[in-house]
């Protein structure tokens, strides 16, 4: 009886399990992003169509998120995490905080992924155009858990009426972090805001 | 069935602490079709990964240092030692019965000197002598854990099978504490002080008590260590075994193991940082301190500490903390960006404009000296 309701279960589970939805993204026009973030539209990129409510991060990729993956974090507030999320109560979870310098905002970043990645070190920090103003652009490489790949990543950050816009991207280090660059250097150089 | 040849190593174990077990015949390959050959295989197979693992540190003077000092403990009946350094900041080593041995850097981060990294690895060594790996795969308590071992490993990832290959030796308290004498024994015979091995303990239980204190978790200890008898009786057993072993040798070792180190103590403490557990971190930076206190290091990630965790007061200890490291000579430059920063958040430009500048002198290479260079240009 135990094995027949636990049978059950796992079909149940497996039948509401929502499979990720990843929709081309159309090229030659301009793509609106939460928070007023747009980007030129480049249909190298898929979009996930899946997103959570009050979740603002936005994931993009080429091959898979397990081969590359761009994500922009819209419009993050003073003491949300980088997906806009509110920590819950009684959790210690990496915030952001209006006053971050861009060294911070990249240990904010480490701090973010580093339930799934290990090994994060620090690349170059350099102050760069961003959403059509000043803005910083960081590198970094990492190892990601469970299959041990090296991995590189880059990323553009800047602060807008206290709210903190990133791009970043990250694939494994060798032949798909180099081969995508290039289109994603164009588009965080696409990056505005609205209004 | 067991092995006759274990029963006396064993009960001399449980009997007479600080009598070391003998050592048990020179170790000959297994025969691919025991239990014994199936687990060496396994463990060449782990090797194989791990030769290829990007947590591997590759720096052959750090390497070789470990290898040697593992190679004079190792005597009869243990397969020749193959040493592995990962970029791990867990407290971790391990054996398997292959003779492949990991030292994880949040370990060799926490030793004060040669002799307590030496206890670490003869206790390893020792398990391994005794064939505790062998015993626990025997065990009928053991065999869920090693099935998930054998079928965990052909398809999980090198860090997730490594995790899980340690599991299989999680040792009981029995087999700790008749490892824990032959490891004393071992070093004794080494030429080192055998009071240091207690003090890894008292070590790790000041930290463990610090974070308590802190109203944090402390650390979970790996599953390596999940059966080991707790710190405090563990520490008192091996100060009494030290004693019945006497001096031993007077040289700890300390300088050699400082000057090795030196060059990898930046990027391991950076790493200590991440997990977040500020209690315990503090705890290991006042030990630095206590031994040194113009440990400008030390003093410096100590005002990290406070600098992360921001609680009340916090900001003022972490500003004097960095002021204090900028003031050492040898301390990391990024003391001085460190007071940099928190001049340019408090609006004292001229304060800012005087660190900053004396961060890109000392480290006129460094990554981050673009973003250093606009915010000097700032009006």
């Amino acid at each position: 009886m135990r094995k027949t309701s636990l049978a059950v279960a796992l079909l149940l589970a497996v039948a509401c399990q929502k499979p990720a939805v990843w929709m081309g993204v159309p090229g030659g026009q301009v793509v609106n992003l939460p928070e007023g973030l747009t980007v030129a539209g480049d249909p190298l990129w898929n979009r996930l169509e899946e997103h959570k409510e009050g979740v603002r991060d936005v994931w993009w990729t080429a091959n898979g998120n397990a081969l590359d993956l761009v994500v922009f974090f819209t419009g993050i507030r003073p003491g949300e995490v980088l997906t806009g999320a509110k920590p819950k109560e009684g959790v210690k979870a990496p915030v952001f905080k209006e006053d971050m310098q861009p060294e911070e905002i990249v240990d904010l970043f480490d701090q973010f992924i580093s339930p799934w990645a290990t090994s994060f070190h620090r690349g170059k920090l350099s102050p760069a155009p961003f959403l059509g103003g000043d803005g910083f652009r960081f590198e970094w490489s990492a190892v990601r858990k469970g299959d041990e790949v090296a991995l590189q990543g880059v990323g553009y950050g800047a602060v807008r009426k206290g709210r903190l816009y990133l791009v970043t991207f990250h694939a494994p280090r060798l032949h798909y972090f180099p081969t995508l660059l290039p289109r994603v250097e164009a588009l965080a150089k696409s990056a505005r805001l609205a209004g | 069935m067991r092995p006759s040849r274990l029963l006396p190593a064993l009960a001399a174990g449980l009997a007479l602490w600080g009598q070391a077990p003998a050592p048990p015949a020179p170790a000959v390959r297994p025969d691919l079709k025991t239990d014994e050959g199936g687990l060496w295989a396994l463990a060449d197979r782990e090797e194989q990964r791990l030769r290829q693992s990007p947590l591997l540190v590759r720096d052959e003077a750090l390497r070789a240092y470990v290898q040697k000092l593992a190679e004079r403990l190792v005597g009869p009946g243990v397969p020749p030692v193959r040493t592995y350094v990962l970029e791990i900041p867990a407290f971790n080593a391990n054996m398997a019965p292959n003779g492949m041995m990991q030292v994880w850097t949040g370990l060799l981060l926490r030793c004060e000197n040669e002799a307590q990294l030496v206890a670490i690895l003869g206790h390893e060594i020792a398990h391994c002598t005794l064939k505790h790996g062998l015993e626990g795969l025997r065990d009928a308590k053991s065999r869920t854990a090693w099935a998930t071992v054998m079928l965990a490993v052909p398809v999980a990832g090198p860090l997730v099978s490594l995790g899980t290959l340690a599991g299989g030796f999680a040792y009981s308290r029995t087999q700790e504490r008749s490892a824990d004498a032959l490891g004393l024994e071992l070093m004794a015979k080494a030429g080192y002080p055998p009071g240091e091995a207690a003090k890894i303990w008292a070590n790790l239980a000041e930290e463990m008590q610090a974070e308590k204190e802190a109203g944090g978790e402390p650390a979970k200890r790996s599953r390596l260590f999940a059966t080991h008898p707790p710190e405090a009786e563990r520490q008192k057993a091996l100060e009494e075994g030290a004693a019945r072993l006497g001096a031993g040798g007077q040289d700890a070792g300390a300088e050699r193991y400082r000057a090795l180190v030196a060059p990898f103590r930046m990027a391991w403490m950076e790493a200590e940082l991440k997990h977040r557990r500020f209690g315990e971190t503090l705890a290991l930076l006042a030990r630095c301190l206590r031994a040194d206190p113009r440990d400008g290091l030390a003093r410096y990630f100590e005002g990290e500490v406070y600098r992360i965790r921001n609680q009340e007061g916090d900001a003022a200890k972490a500003l004097a903390a960095f002021e204090a490291a900028a003031g050492i000579p040898g301390a990391p430059p990024e003391a001085h960006r460190a007071l940099g920063r928190l001049h340019r958040k408090a609006g004292r430009k001229p304060e800012m404009r005087a660190a900053y500048a004396r961060y890109l002198e000392l480290r006129p290479g460094a990554e981050d000296a673009d973003m250093i260079k606009s915010y000097l240009e700032e009006p």
